[in-house]
């Protein structure tokens, strides 16, 4: 196959990750009501299960409308009446209608990523050996998919019973309840926001998955590129090396942070916090931040894999091979493939970075939501915030598997 | 001694000690939030405290926290190394146990048992410094004794506690010493970035160990006074890129027979 319509498949598979995460922060108005005769006015029944859009900041609001007239009610709860009345209970608000795009968001971005990762790579090979890439191999793809489904599955056992023990020991829920939830993927009502927990963390996921989504791809690519061309620059290599220990030690949060003095204290031209106008100007920063150090941790990792692959100087001499072609089909052949893992964990390790990044700049993402879950002792969204980061862990896996098998035929066997 | 190790090695004991002589020094306090000047070198901070001072307490808490949670890190893994000698399927048992460890997403992990064991404040979680490195230390420990394991070979079972006794005095200072090369400075390393996650996204942290990671994640409210974050952000880059070095230096230049 040609490296570049991999490429264009890669590029275009980021492109509806990104389309897909714009649509999952998407917000609209919306409202729902119930009516009844009584003395208590009460909400309706499944209000708690609507996408208010709660980590905007956007919390329902209600009113009651009786006969009387319009009641004030500060919050979503049963409400008394003077007498017994016919009623009417409005809430309404702004909603995150497509939060549940978010998953599929950041799984595409992963595989988006992984076909970069591999085409960029083949992109160099064809312009230096003027040969293709080829995908056949002996074994199936289901065959190998069966064999790896056993694995995830027991992962994924332990995971849910990690979740399950934690609820029963710390929500001190009953052992069949805990594990309807699990099934359910139901954690309960948030303490804070106050709807079901799932909603609150698939809504903050939104927003996470919209900065991956444009992020991660772009990491990728450039460290390809920068290793490539590393691999022939003695000084660019010192510099990817340097690049690694700055990119552990300054860390996403603290230039985070460094940035936020910079662009928003001192210059004031970039926003922080929760987006309120056009989205852009919000993302910059936290683009930045996430972009310079993954880009040199990258790098070094697909650098490192690559000494490894480096053969003696006799063995391009042997096969009368030039250096450069000895480069690309012996040791970034071999890298494009191994490394496919080490990108699989660099993804969710920029989960977490971002995690971190998203409480400094104030992004309503994963990482605030579990802010100010933990800070607020709000067990059940902590909770689901850990079981939803196990199944994109354990989905993230599954799917660079997937990418494995196609673009490498050997692991098929 | 390569020139980088002898380098790294200066800059880890000079912000080490530094910072516990320094900590122990009673400086003089100021007005709040003034920025650095011959008086005040570091600035003050929000409460008026010489920033030298607290930058100084929080690198020798750093400092402290690592090499807590590289110590029960190694001291786990070169047991479990010990184990795959046992007469049962330990290895087995060890590796899948490993396995299970490192399924767990270990931040929102960590963030969920911080909730359990401390308290939270409203602006974070109040927790016992000993106890978050222990915590951090066991969900950490999965990683290194999955490579720790893997390092020797399952090549004797024990049929007696005589034994055991013979493997443990041949062995264990082999064991001891190799575990503590390879692991004990990544261990310091990865005990001190999952204690900075969970700090910066829980707020997770003892008032009486504020570190690092705490003057950072106070600094982050206030950014715009830069001596309060930016002197501590560059004490923790130092502090890192050293043991990083120190690290690979070590594992290049140190042989274990």
């Amino acid at each position: 196959m040609r490296a570049k319509y991999l490429l264009t498949a890669s590029l275009v598979l980021s492109l509806v990750a990104v389309l897909l995460s714009l649509a999952s922060v998407d917000t609209t108005q919306y409202s729902l009501a119930s009516y009844g005769y009584g003395n208590v006015a009460y909400p309706p029944q499944d209000w708690r299960s609507v996408p208010w859009a709660v980590v905007l900041g956007y919390l329902p609001n209600a009113s009651v409308t009786t006969a009387g007239g319009n009641l004030s009610v500060s919050s979503v709860t049963p409400i008394s009446l003077n007498s017994y009345e016919l009623y009417v209970y409005q809430v309404r608000g702004v909603v995150q209608p497509y939060y549940f795009l978010s998953v599929p968001s950041l799984i595409l971005a992963l595989t988006s990523s992984l076909l970069a990762f591999k085409s960029t790579f083949a992109l160099f090979y064809e312009r230096v050996t003027g040969e293709t890439l080829n995908l056949s191999g002996v074994g199936t793809l289901k065959n190998f998919l069966k064999k790896r489904t056993t694995s995830y599955l027991v992962t994924l056992f332990i995971s849910s019973s990690a979740g399950v023990a934690l609820e029963v020991l710390a929500l001190h829920r009953p052992l069949e309840r805990a594990l309807k939830d699990l099934i359910t993927m139901d954690m309960g009502v948030s303490r804070v926001y106050g709807i079901s927990s799932t909603l609150v963390v698939l809504e903050g996921l939104s927003f996470t998955s919209l900065l991956i989504a444009i992020t991660f791809t772009v990491s990728v690519v450039l460290s390809v590129v920068v290793v490539v061309y590393s691999l022939s620059s003695t000084n660019l290599r010192r510099v990817v090396s340097s690049w690694r220990y700055i990119g552990s030690a300054i860390a996403t949060w603290v230039l985070s942070e460094a940035l936020i003095y910079l662009f928003h204290f001192q210059l004031g031209v970039l926003p922080i916090g929760r987006p309120e106008r056009s989205l852009t100007g919000y993302l910059i920063l936290p683009f930045v931040a996430l972009f310079i150090p993954y880009v040199g941790i990258l790098a070094n990792r697909v650098y490192s894999t690559a000494s490894i692959f480096k053969p003696p100087r006799e063995v391009g001499e042997l096969k009368n091979l030039g250096k450069d072609v000895i480069l690309h089909k012996h040791v970034l052949g071999h890298v494009s493939v191994v490394m496919l893992n080490g990108i699989s964990s660099a993804f969710v390790e920029m989960l977490i970075g971002e995690a971190m990044a998203e409480v400094i700049f104030g992004w309503p993402g994963i990482g605030t939501v579990l802010r100010v879950a933990v800070s607020h002792g709000d067990m059940t969204v902590a909770e689901g915030s850990m079981l939803s980061f196990s199944l994109i862990l354990i989905l993230s896996a599954y799917v660079t598997d997937l990418v494995y098998g196609i673009l490498d035929p050997r692991v098929r066997r | 001694m390569s020139r980088r190790l002898k380098f790294a090695l200066i800059l880890f004991l000079a912000i080490s000690l530094g910072s516990l002589v320094l900590s122990e020094v009673e400086l003089p306090k100021g007005e709040p939030g003034l920025p650095p000047s011959l008086t005040y070198p570091m600035g003050t901070s929000l409460d008026g405290e010489n920033m030298v001072t607290l930058n100084a307490e929080a690198v020798w808490d750093t400092v402290l926290f690592g090499l807590l949670s590289g110590a029960i890190t190694t001291v786990i893994t070169s047991l479990s190394s010990l184990a795959v000698y046992g007469r049962f399927r330990v290895r087995g048992v060890l590796v899948r146990l490993a396995d299970a460890v490192n399924s767990l997403p270990r931040l929102p992990f960590l963030l969920v048992l911080a909730l359990i064991l401390g308290t939270p404040t409203g602006s974070g979680i109040a927790m016992n410094f000993f106890l978050i490195a222990l915590v951090v230390s066991l969900t950490g420990v999965g990683q290194f004794m999955r490579q720790g394991i893997e390092f020797f070979e399952a090549d004797q079972t024990f049929r007696s506690l005589r034994e055991v006794g013979i493997v443990l005095r041949r062995r264990a200072r082999f064991v001891v010493t190799r575990m503590g090369i390879t692991f004990y400075l990544p261990a310091f390393v990865d005990g001190i970035t999952a204690f900075t996650g969970i700090g910066v996204v829980g707020g997770v942290g003892d008032p009486l160990y504020p570190t690092l990671t705490t003057l950072l994640n106070v600094a982050a409210s206030f950014l715009y006074l830069w001596w309060i974050f930016l002197v501590p952000a560059l004490f923790r880059a130092l502090l890192l890129v050293s043991v990083l070095i120190l690290a690979d230096e070590v594992r290049k230049n140190v042989k274990v027979n």
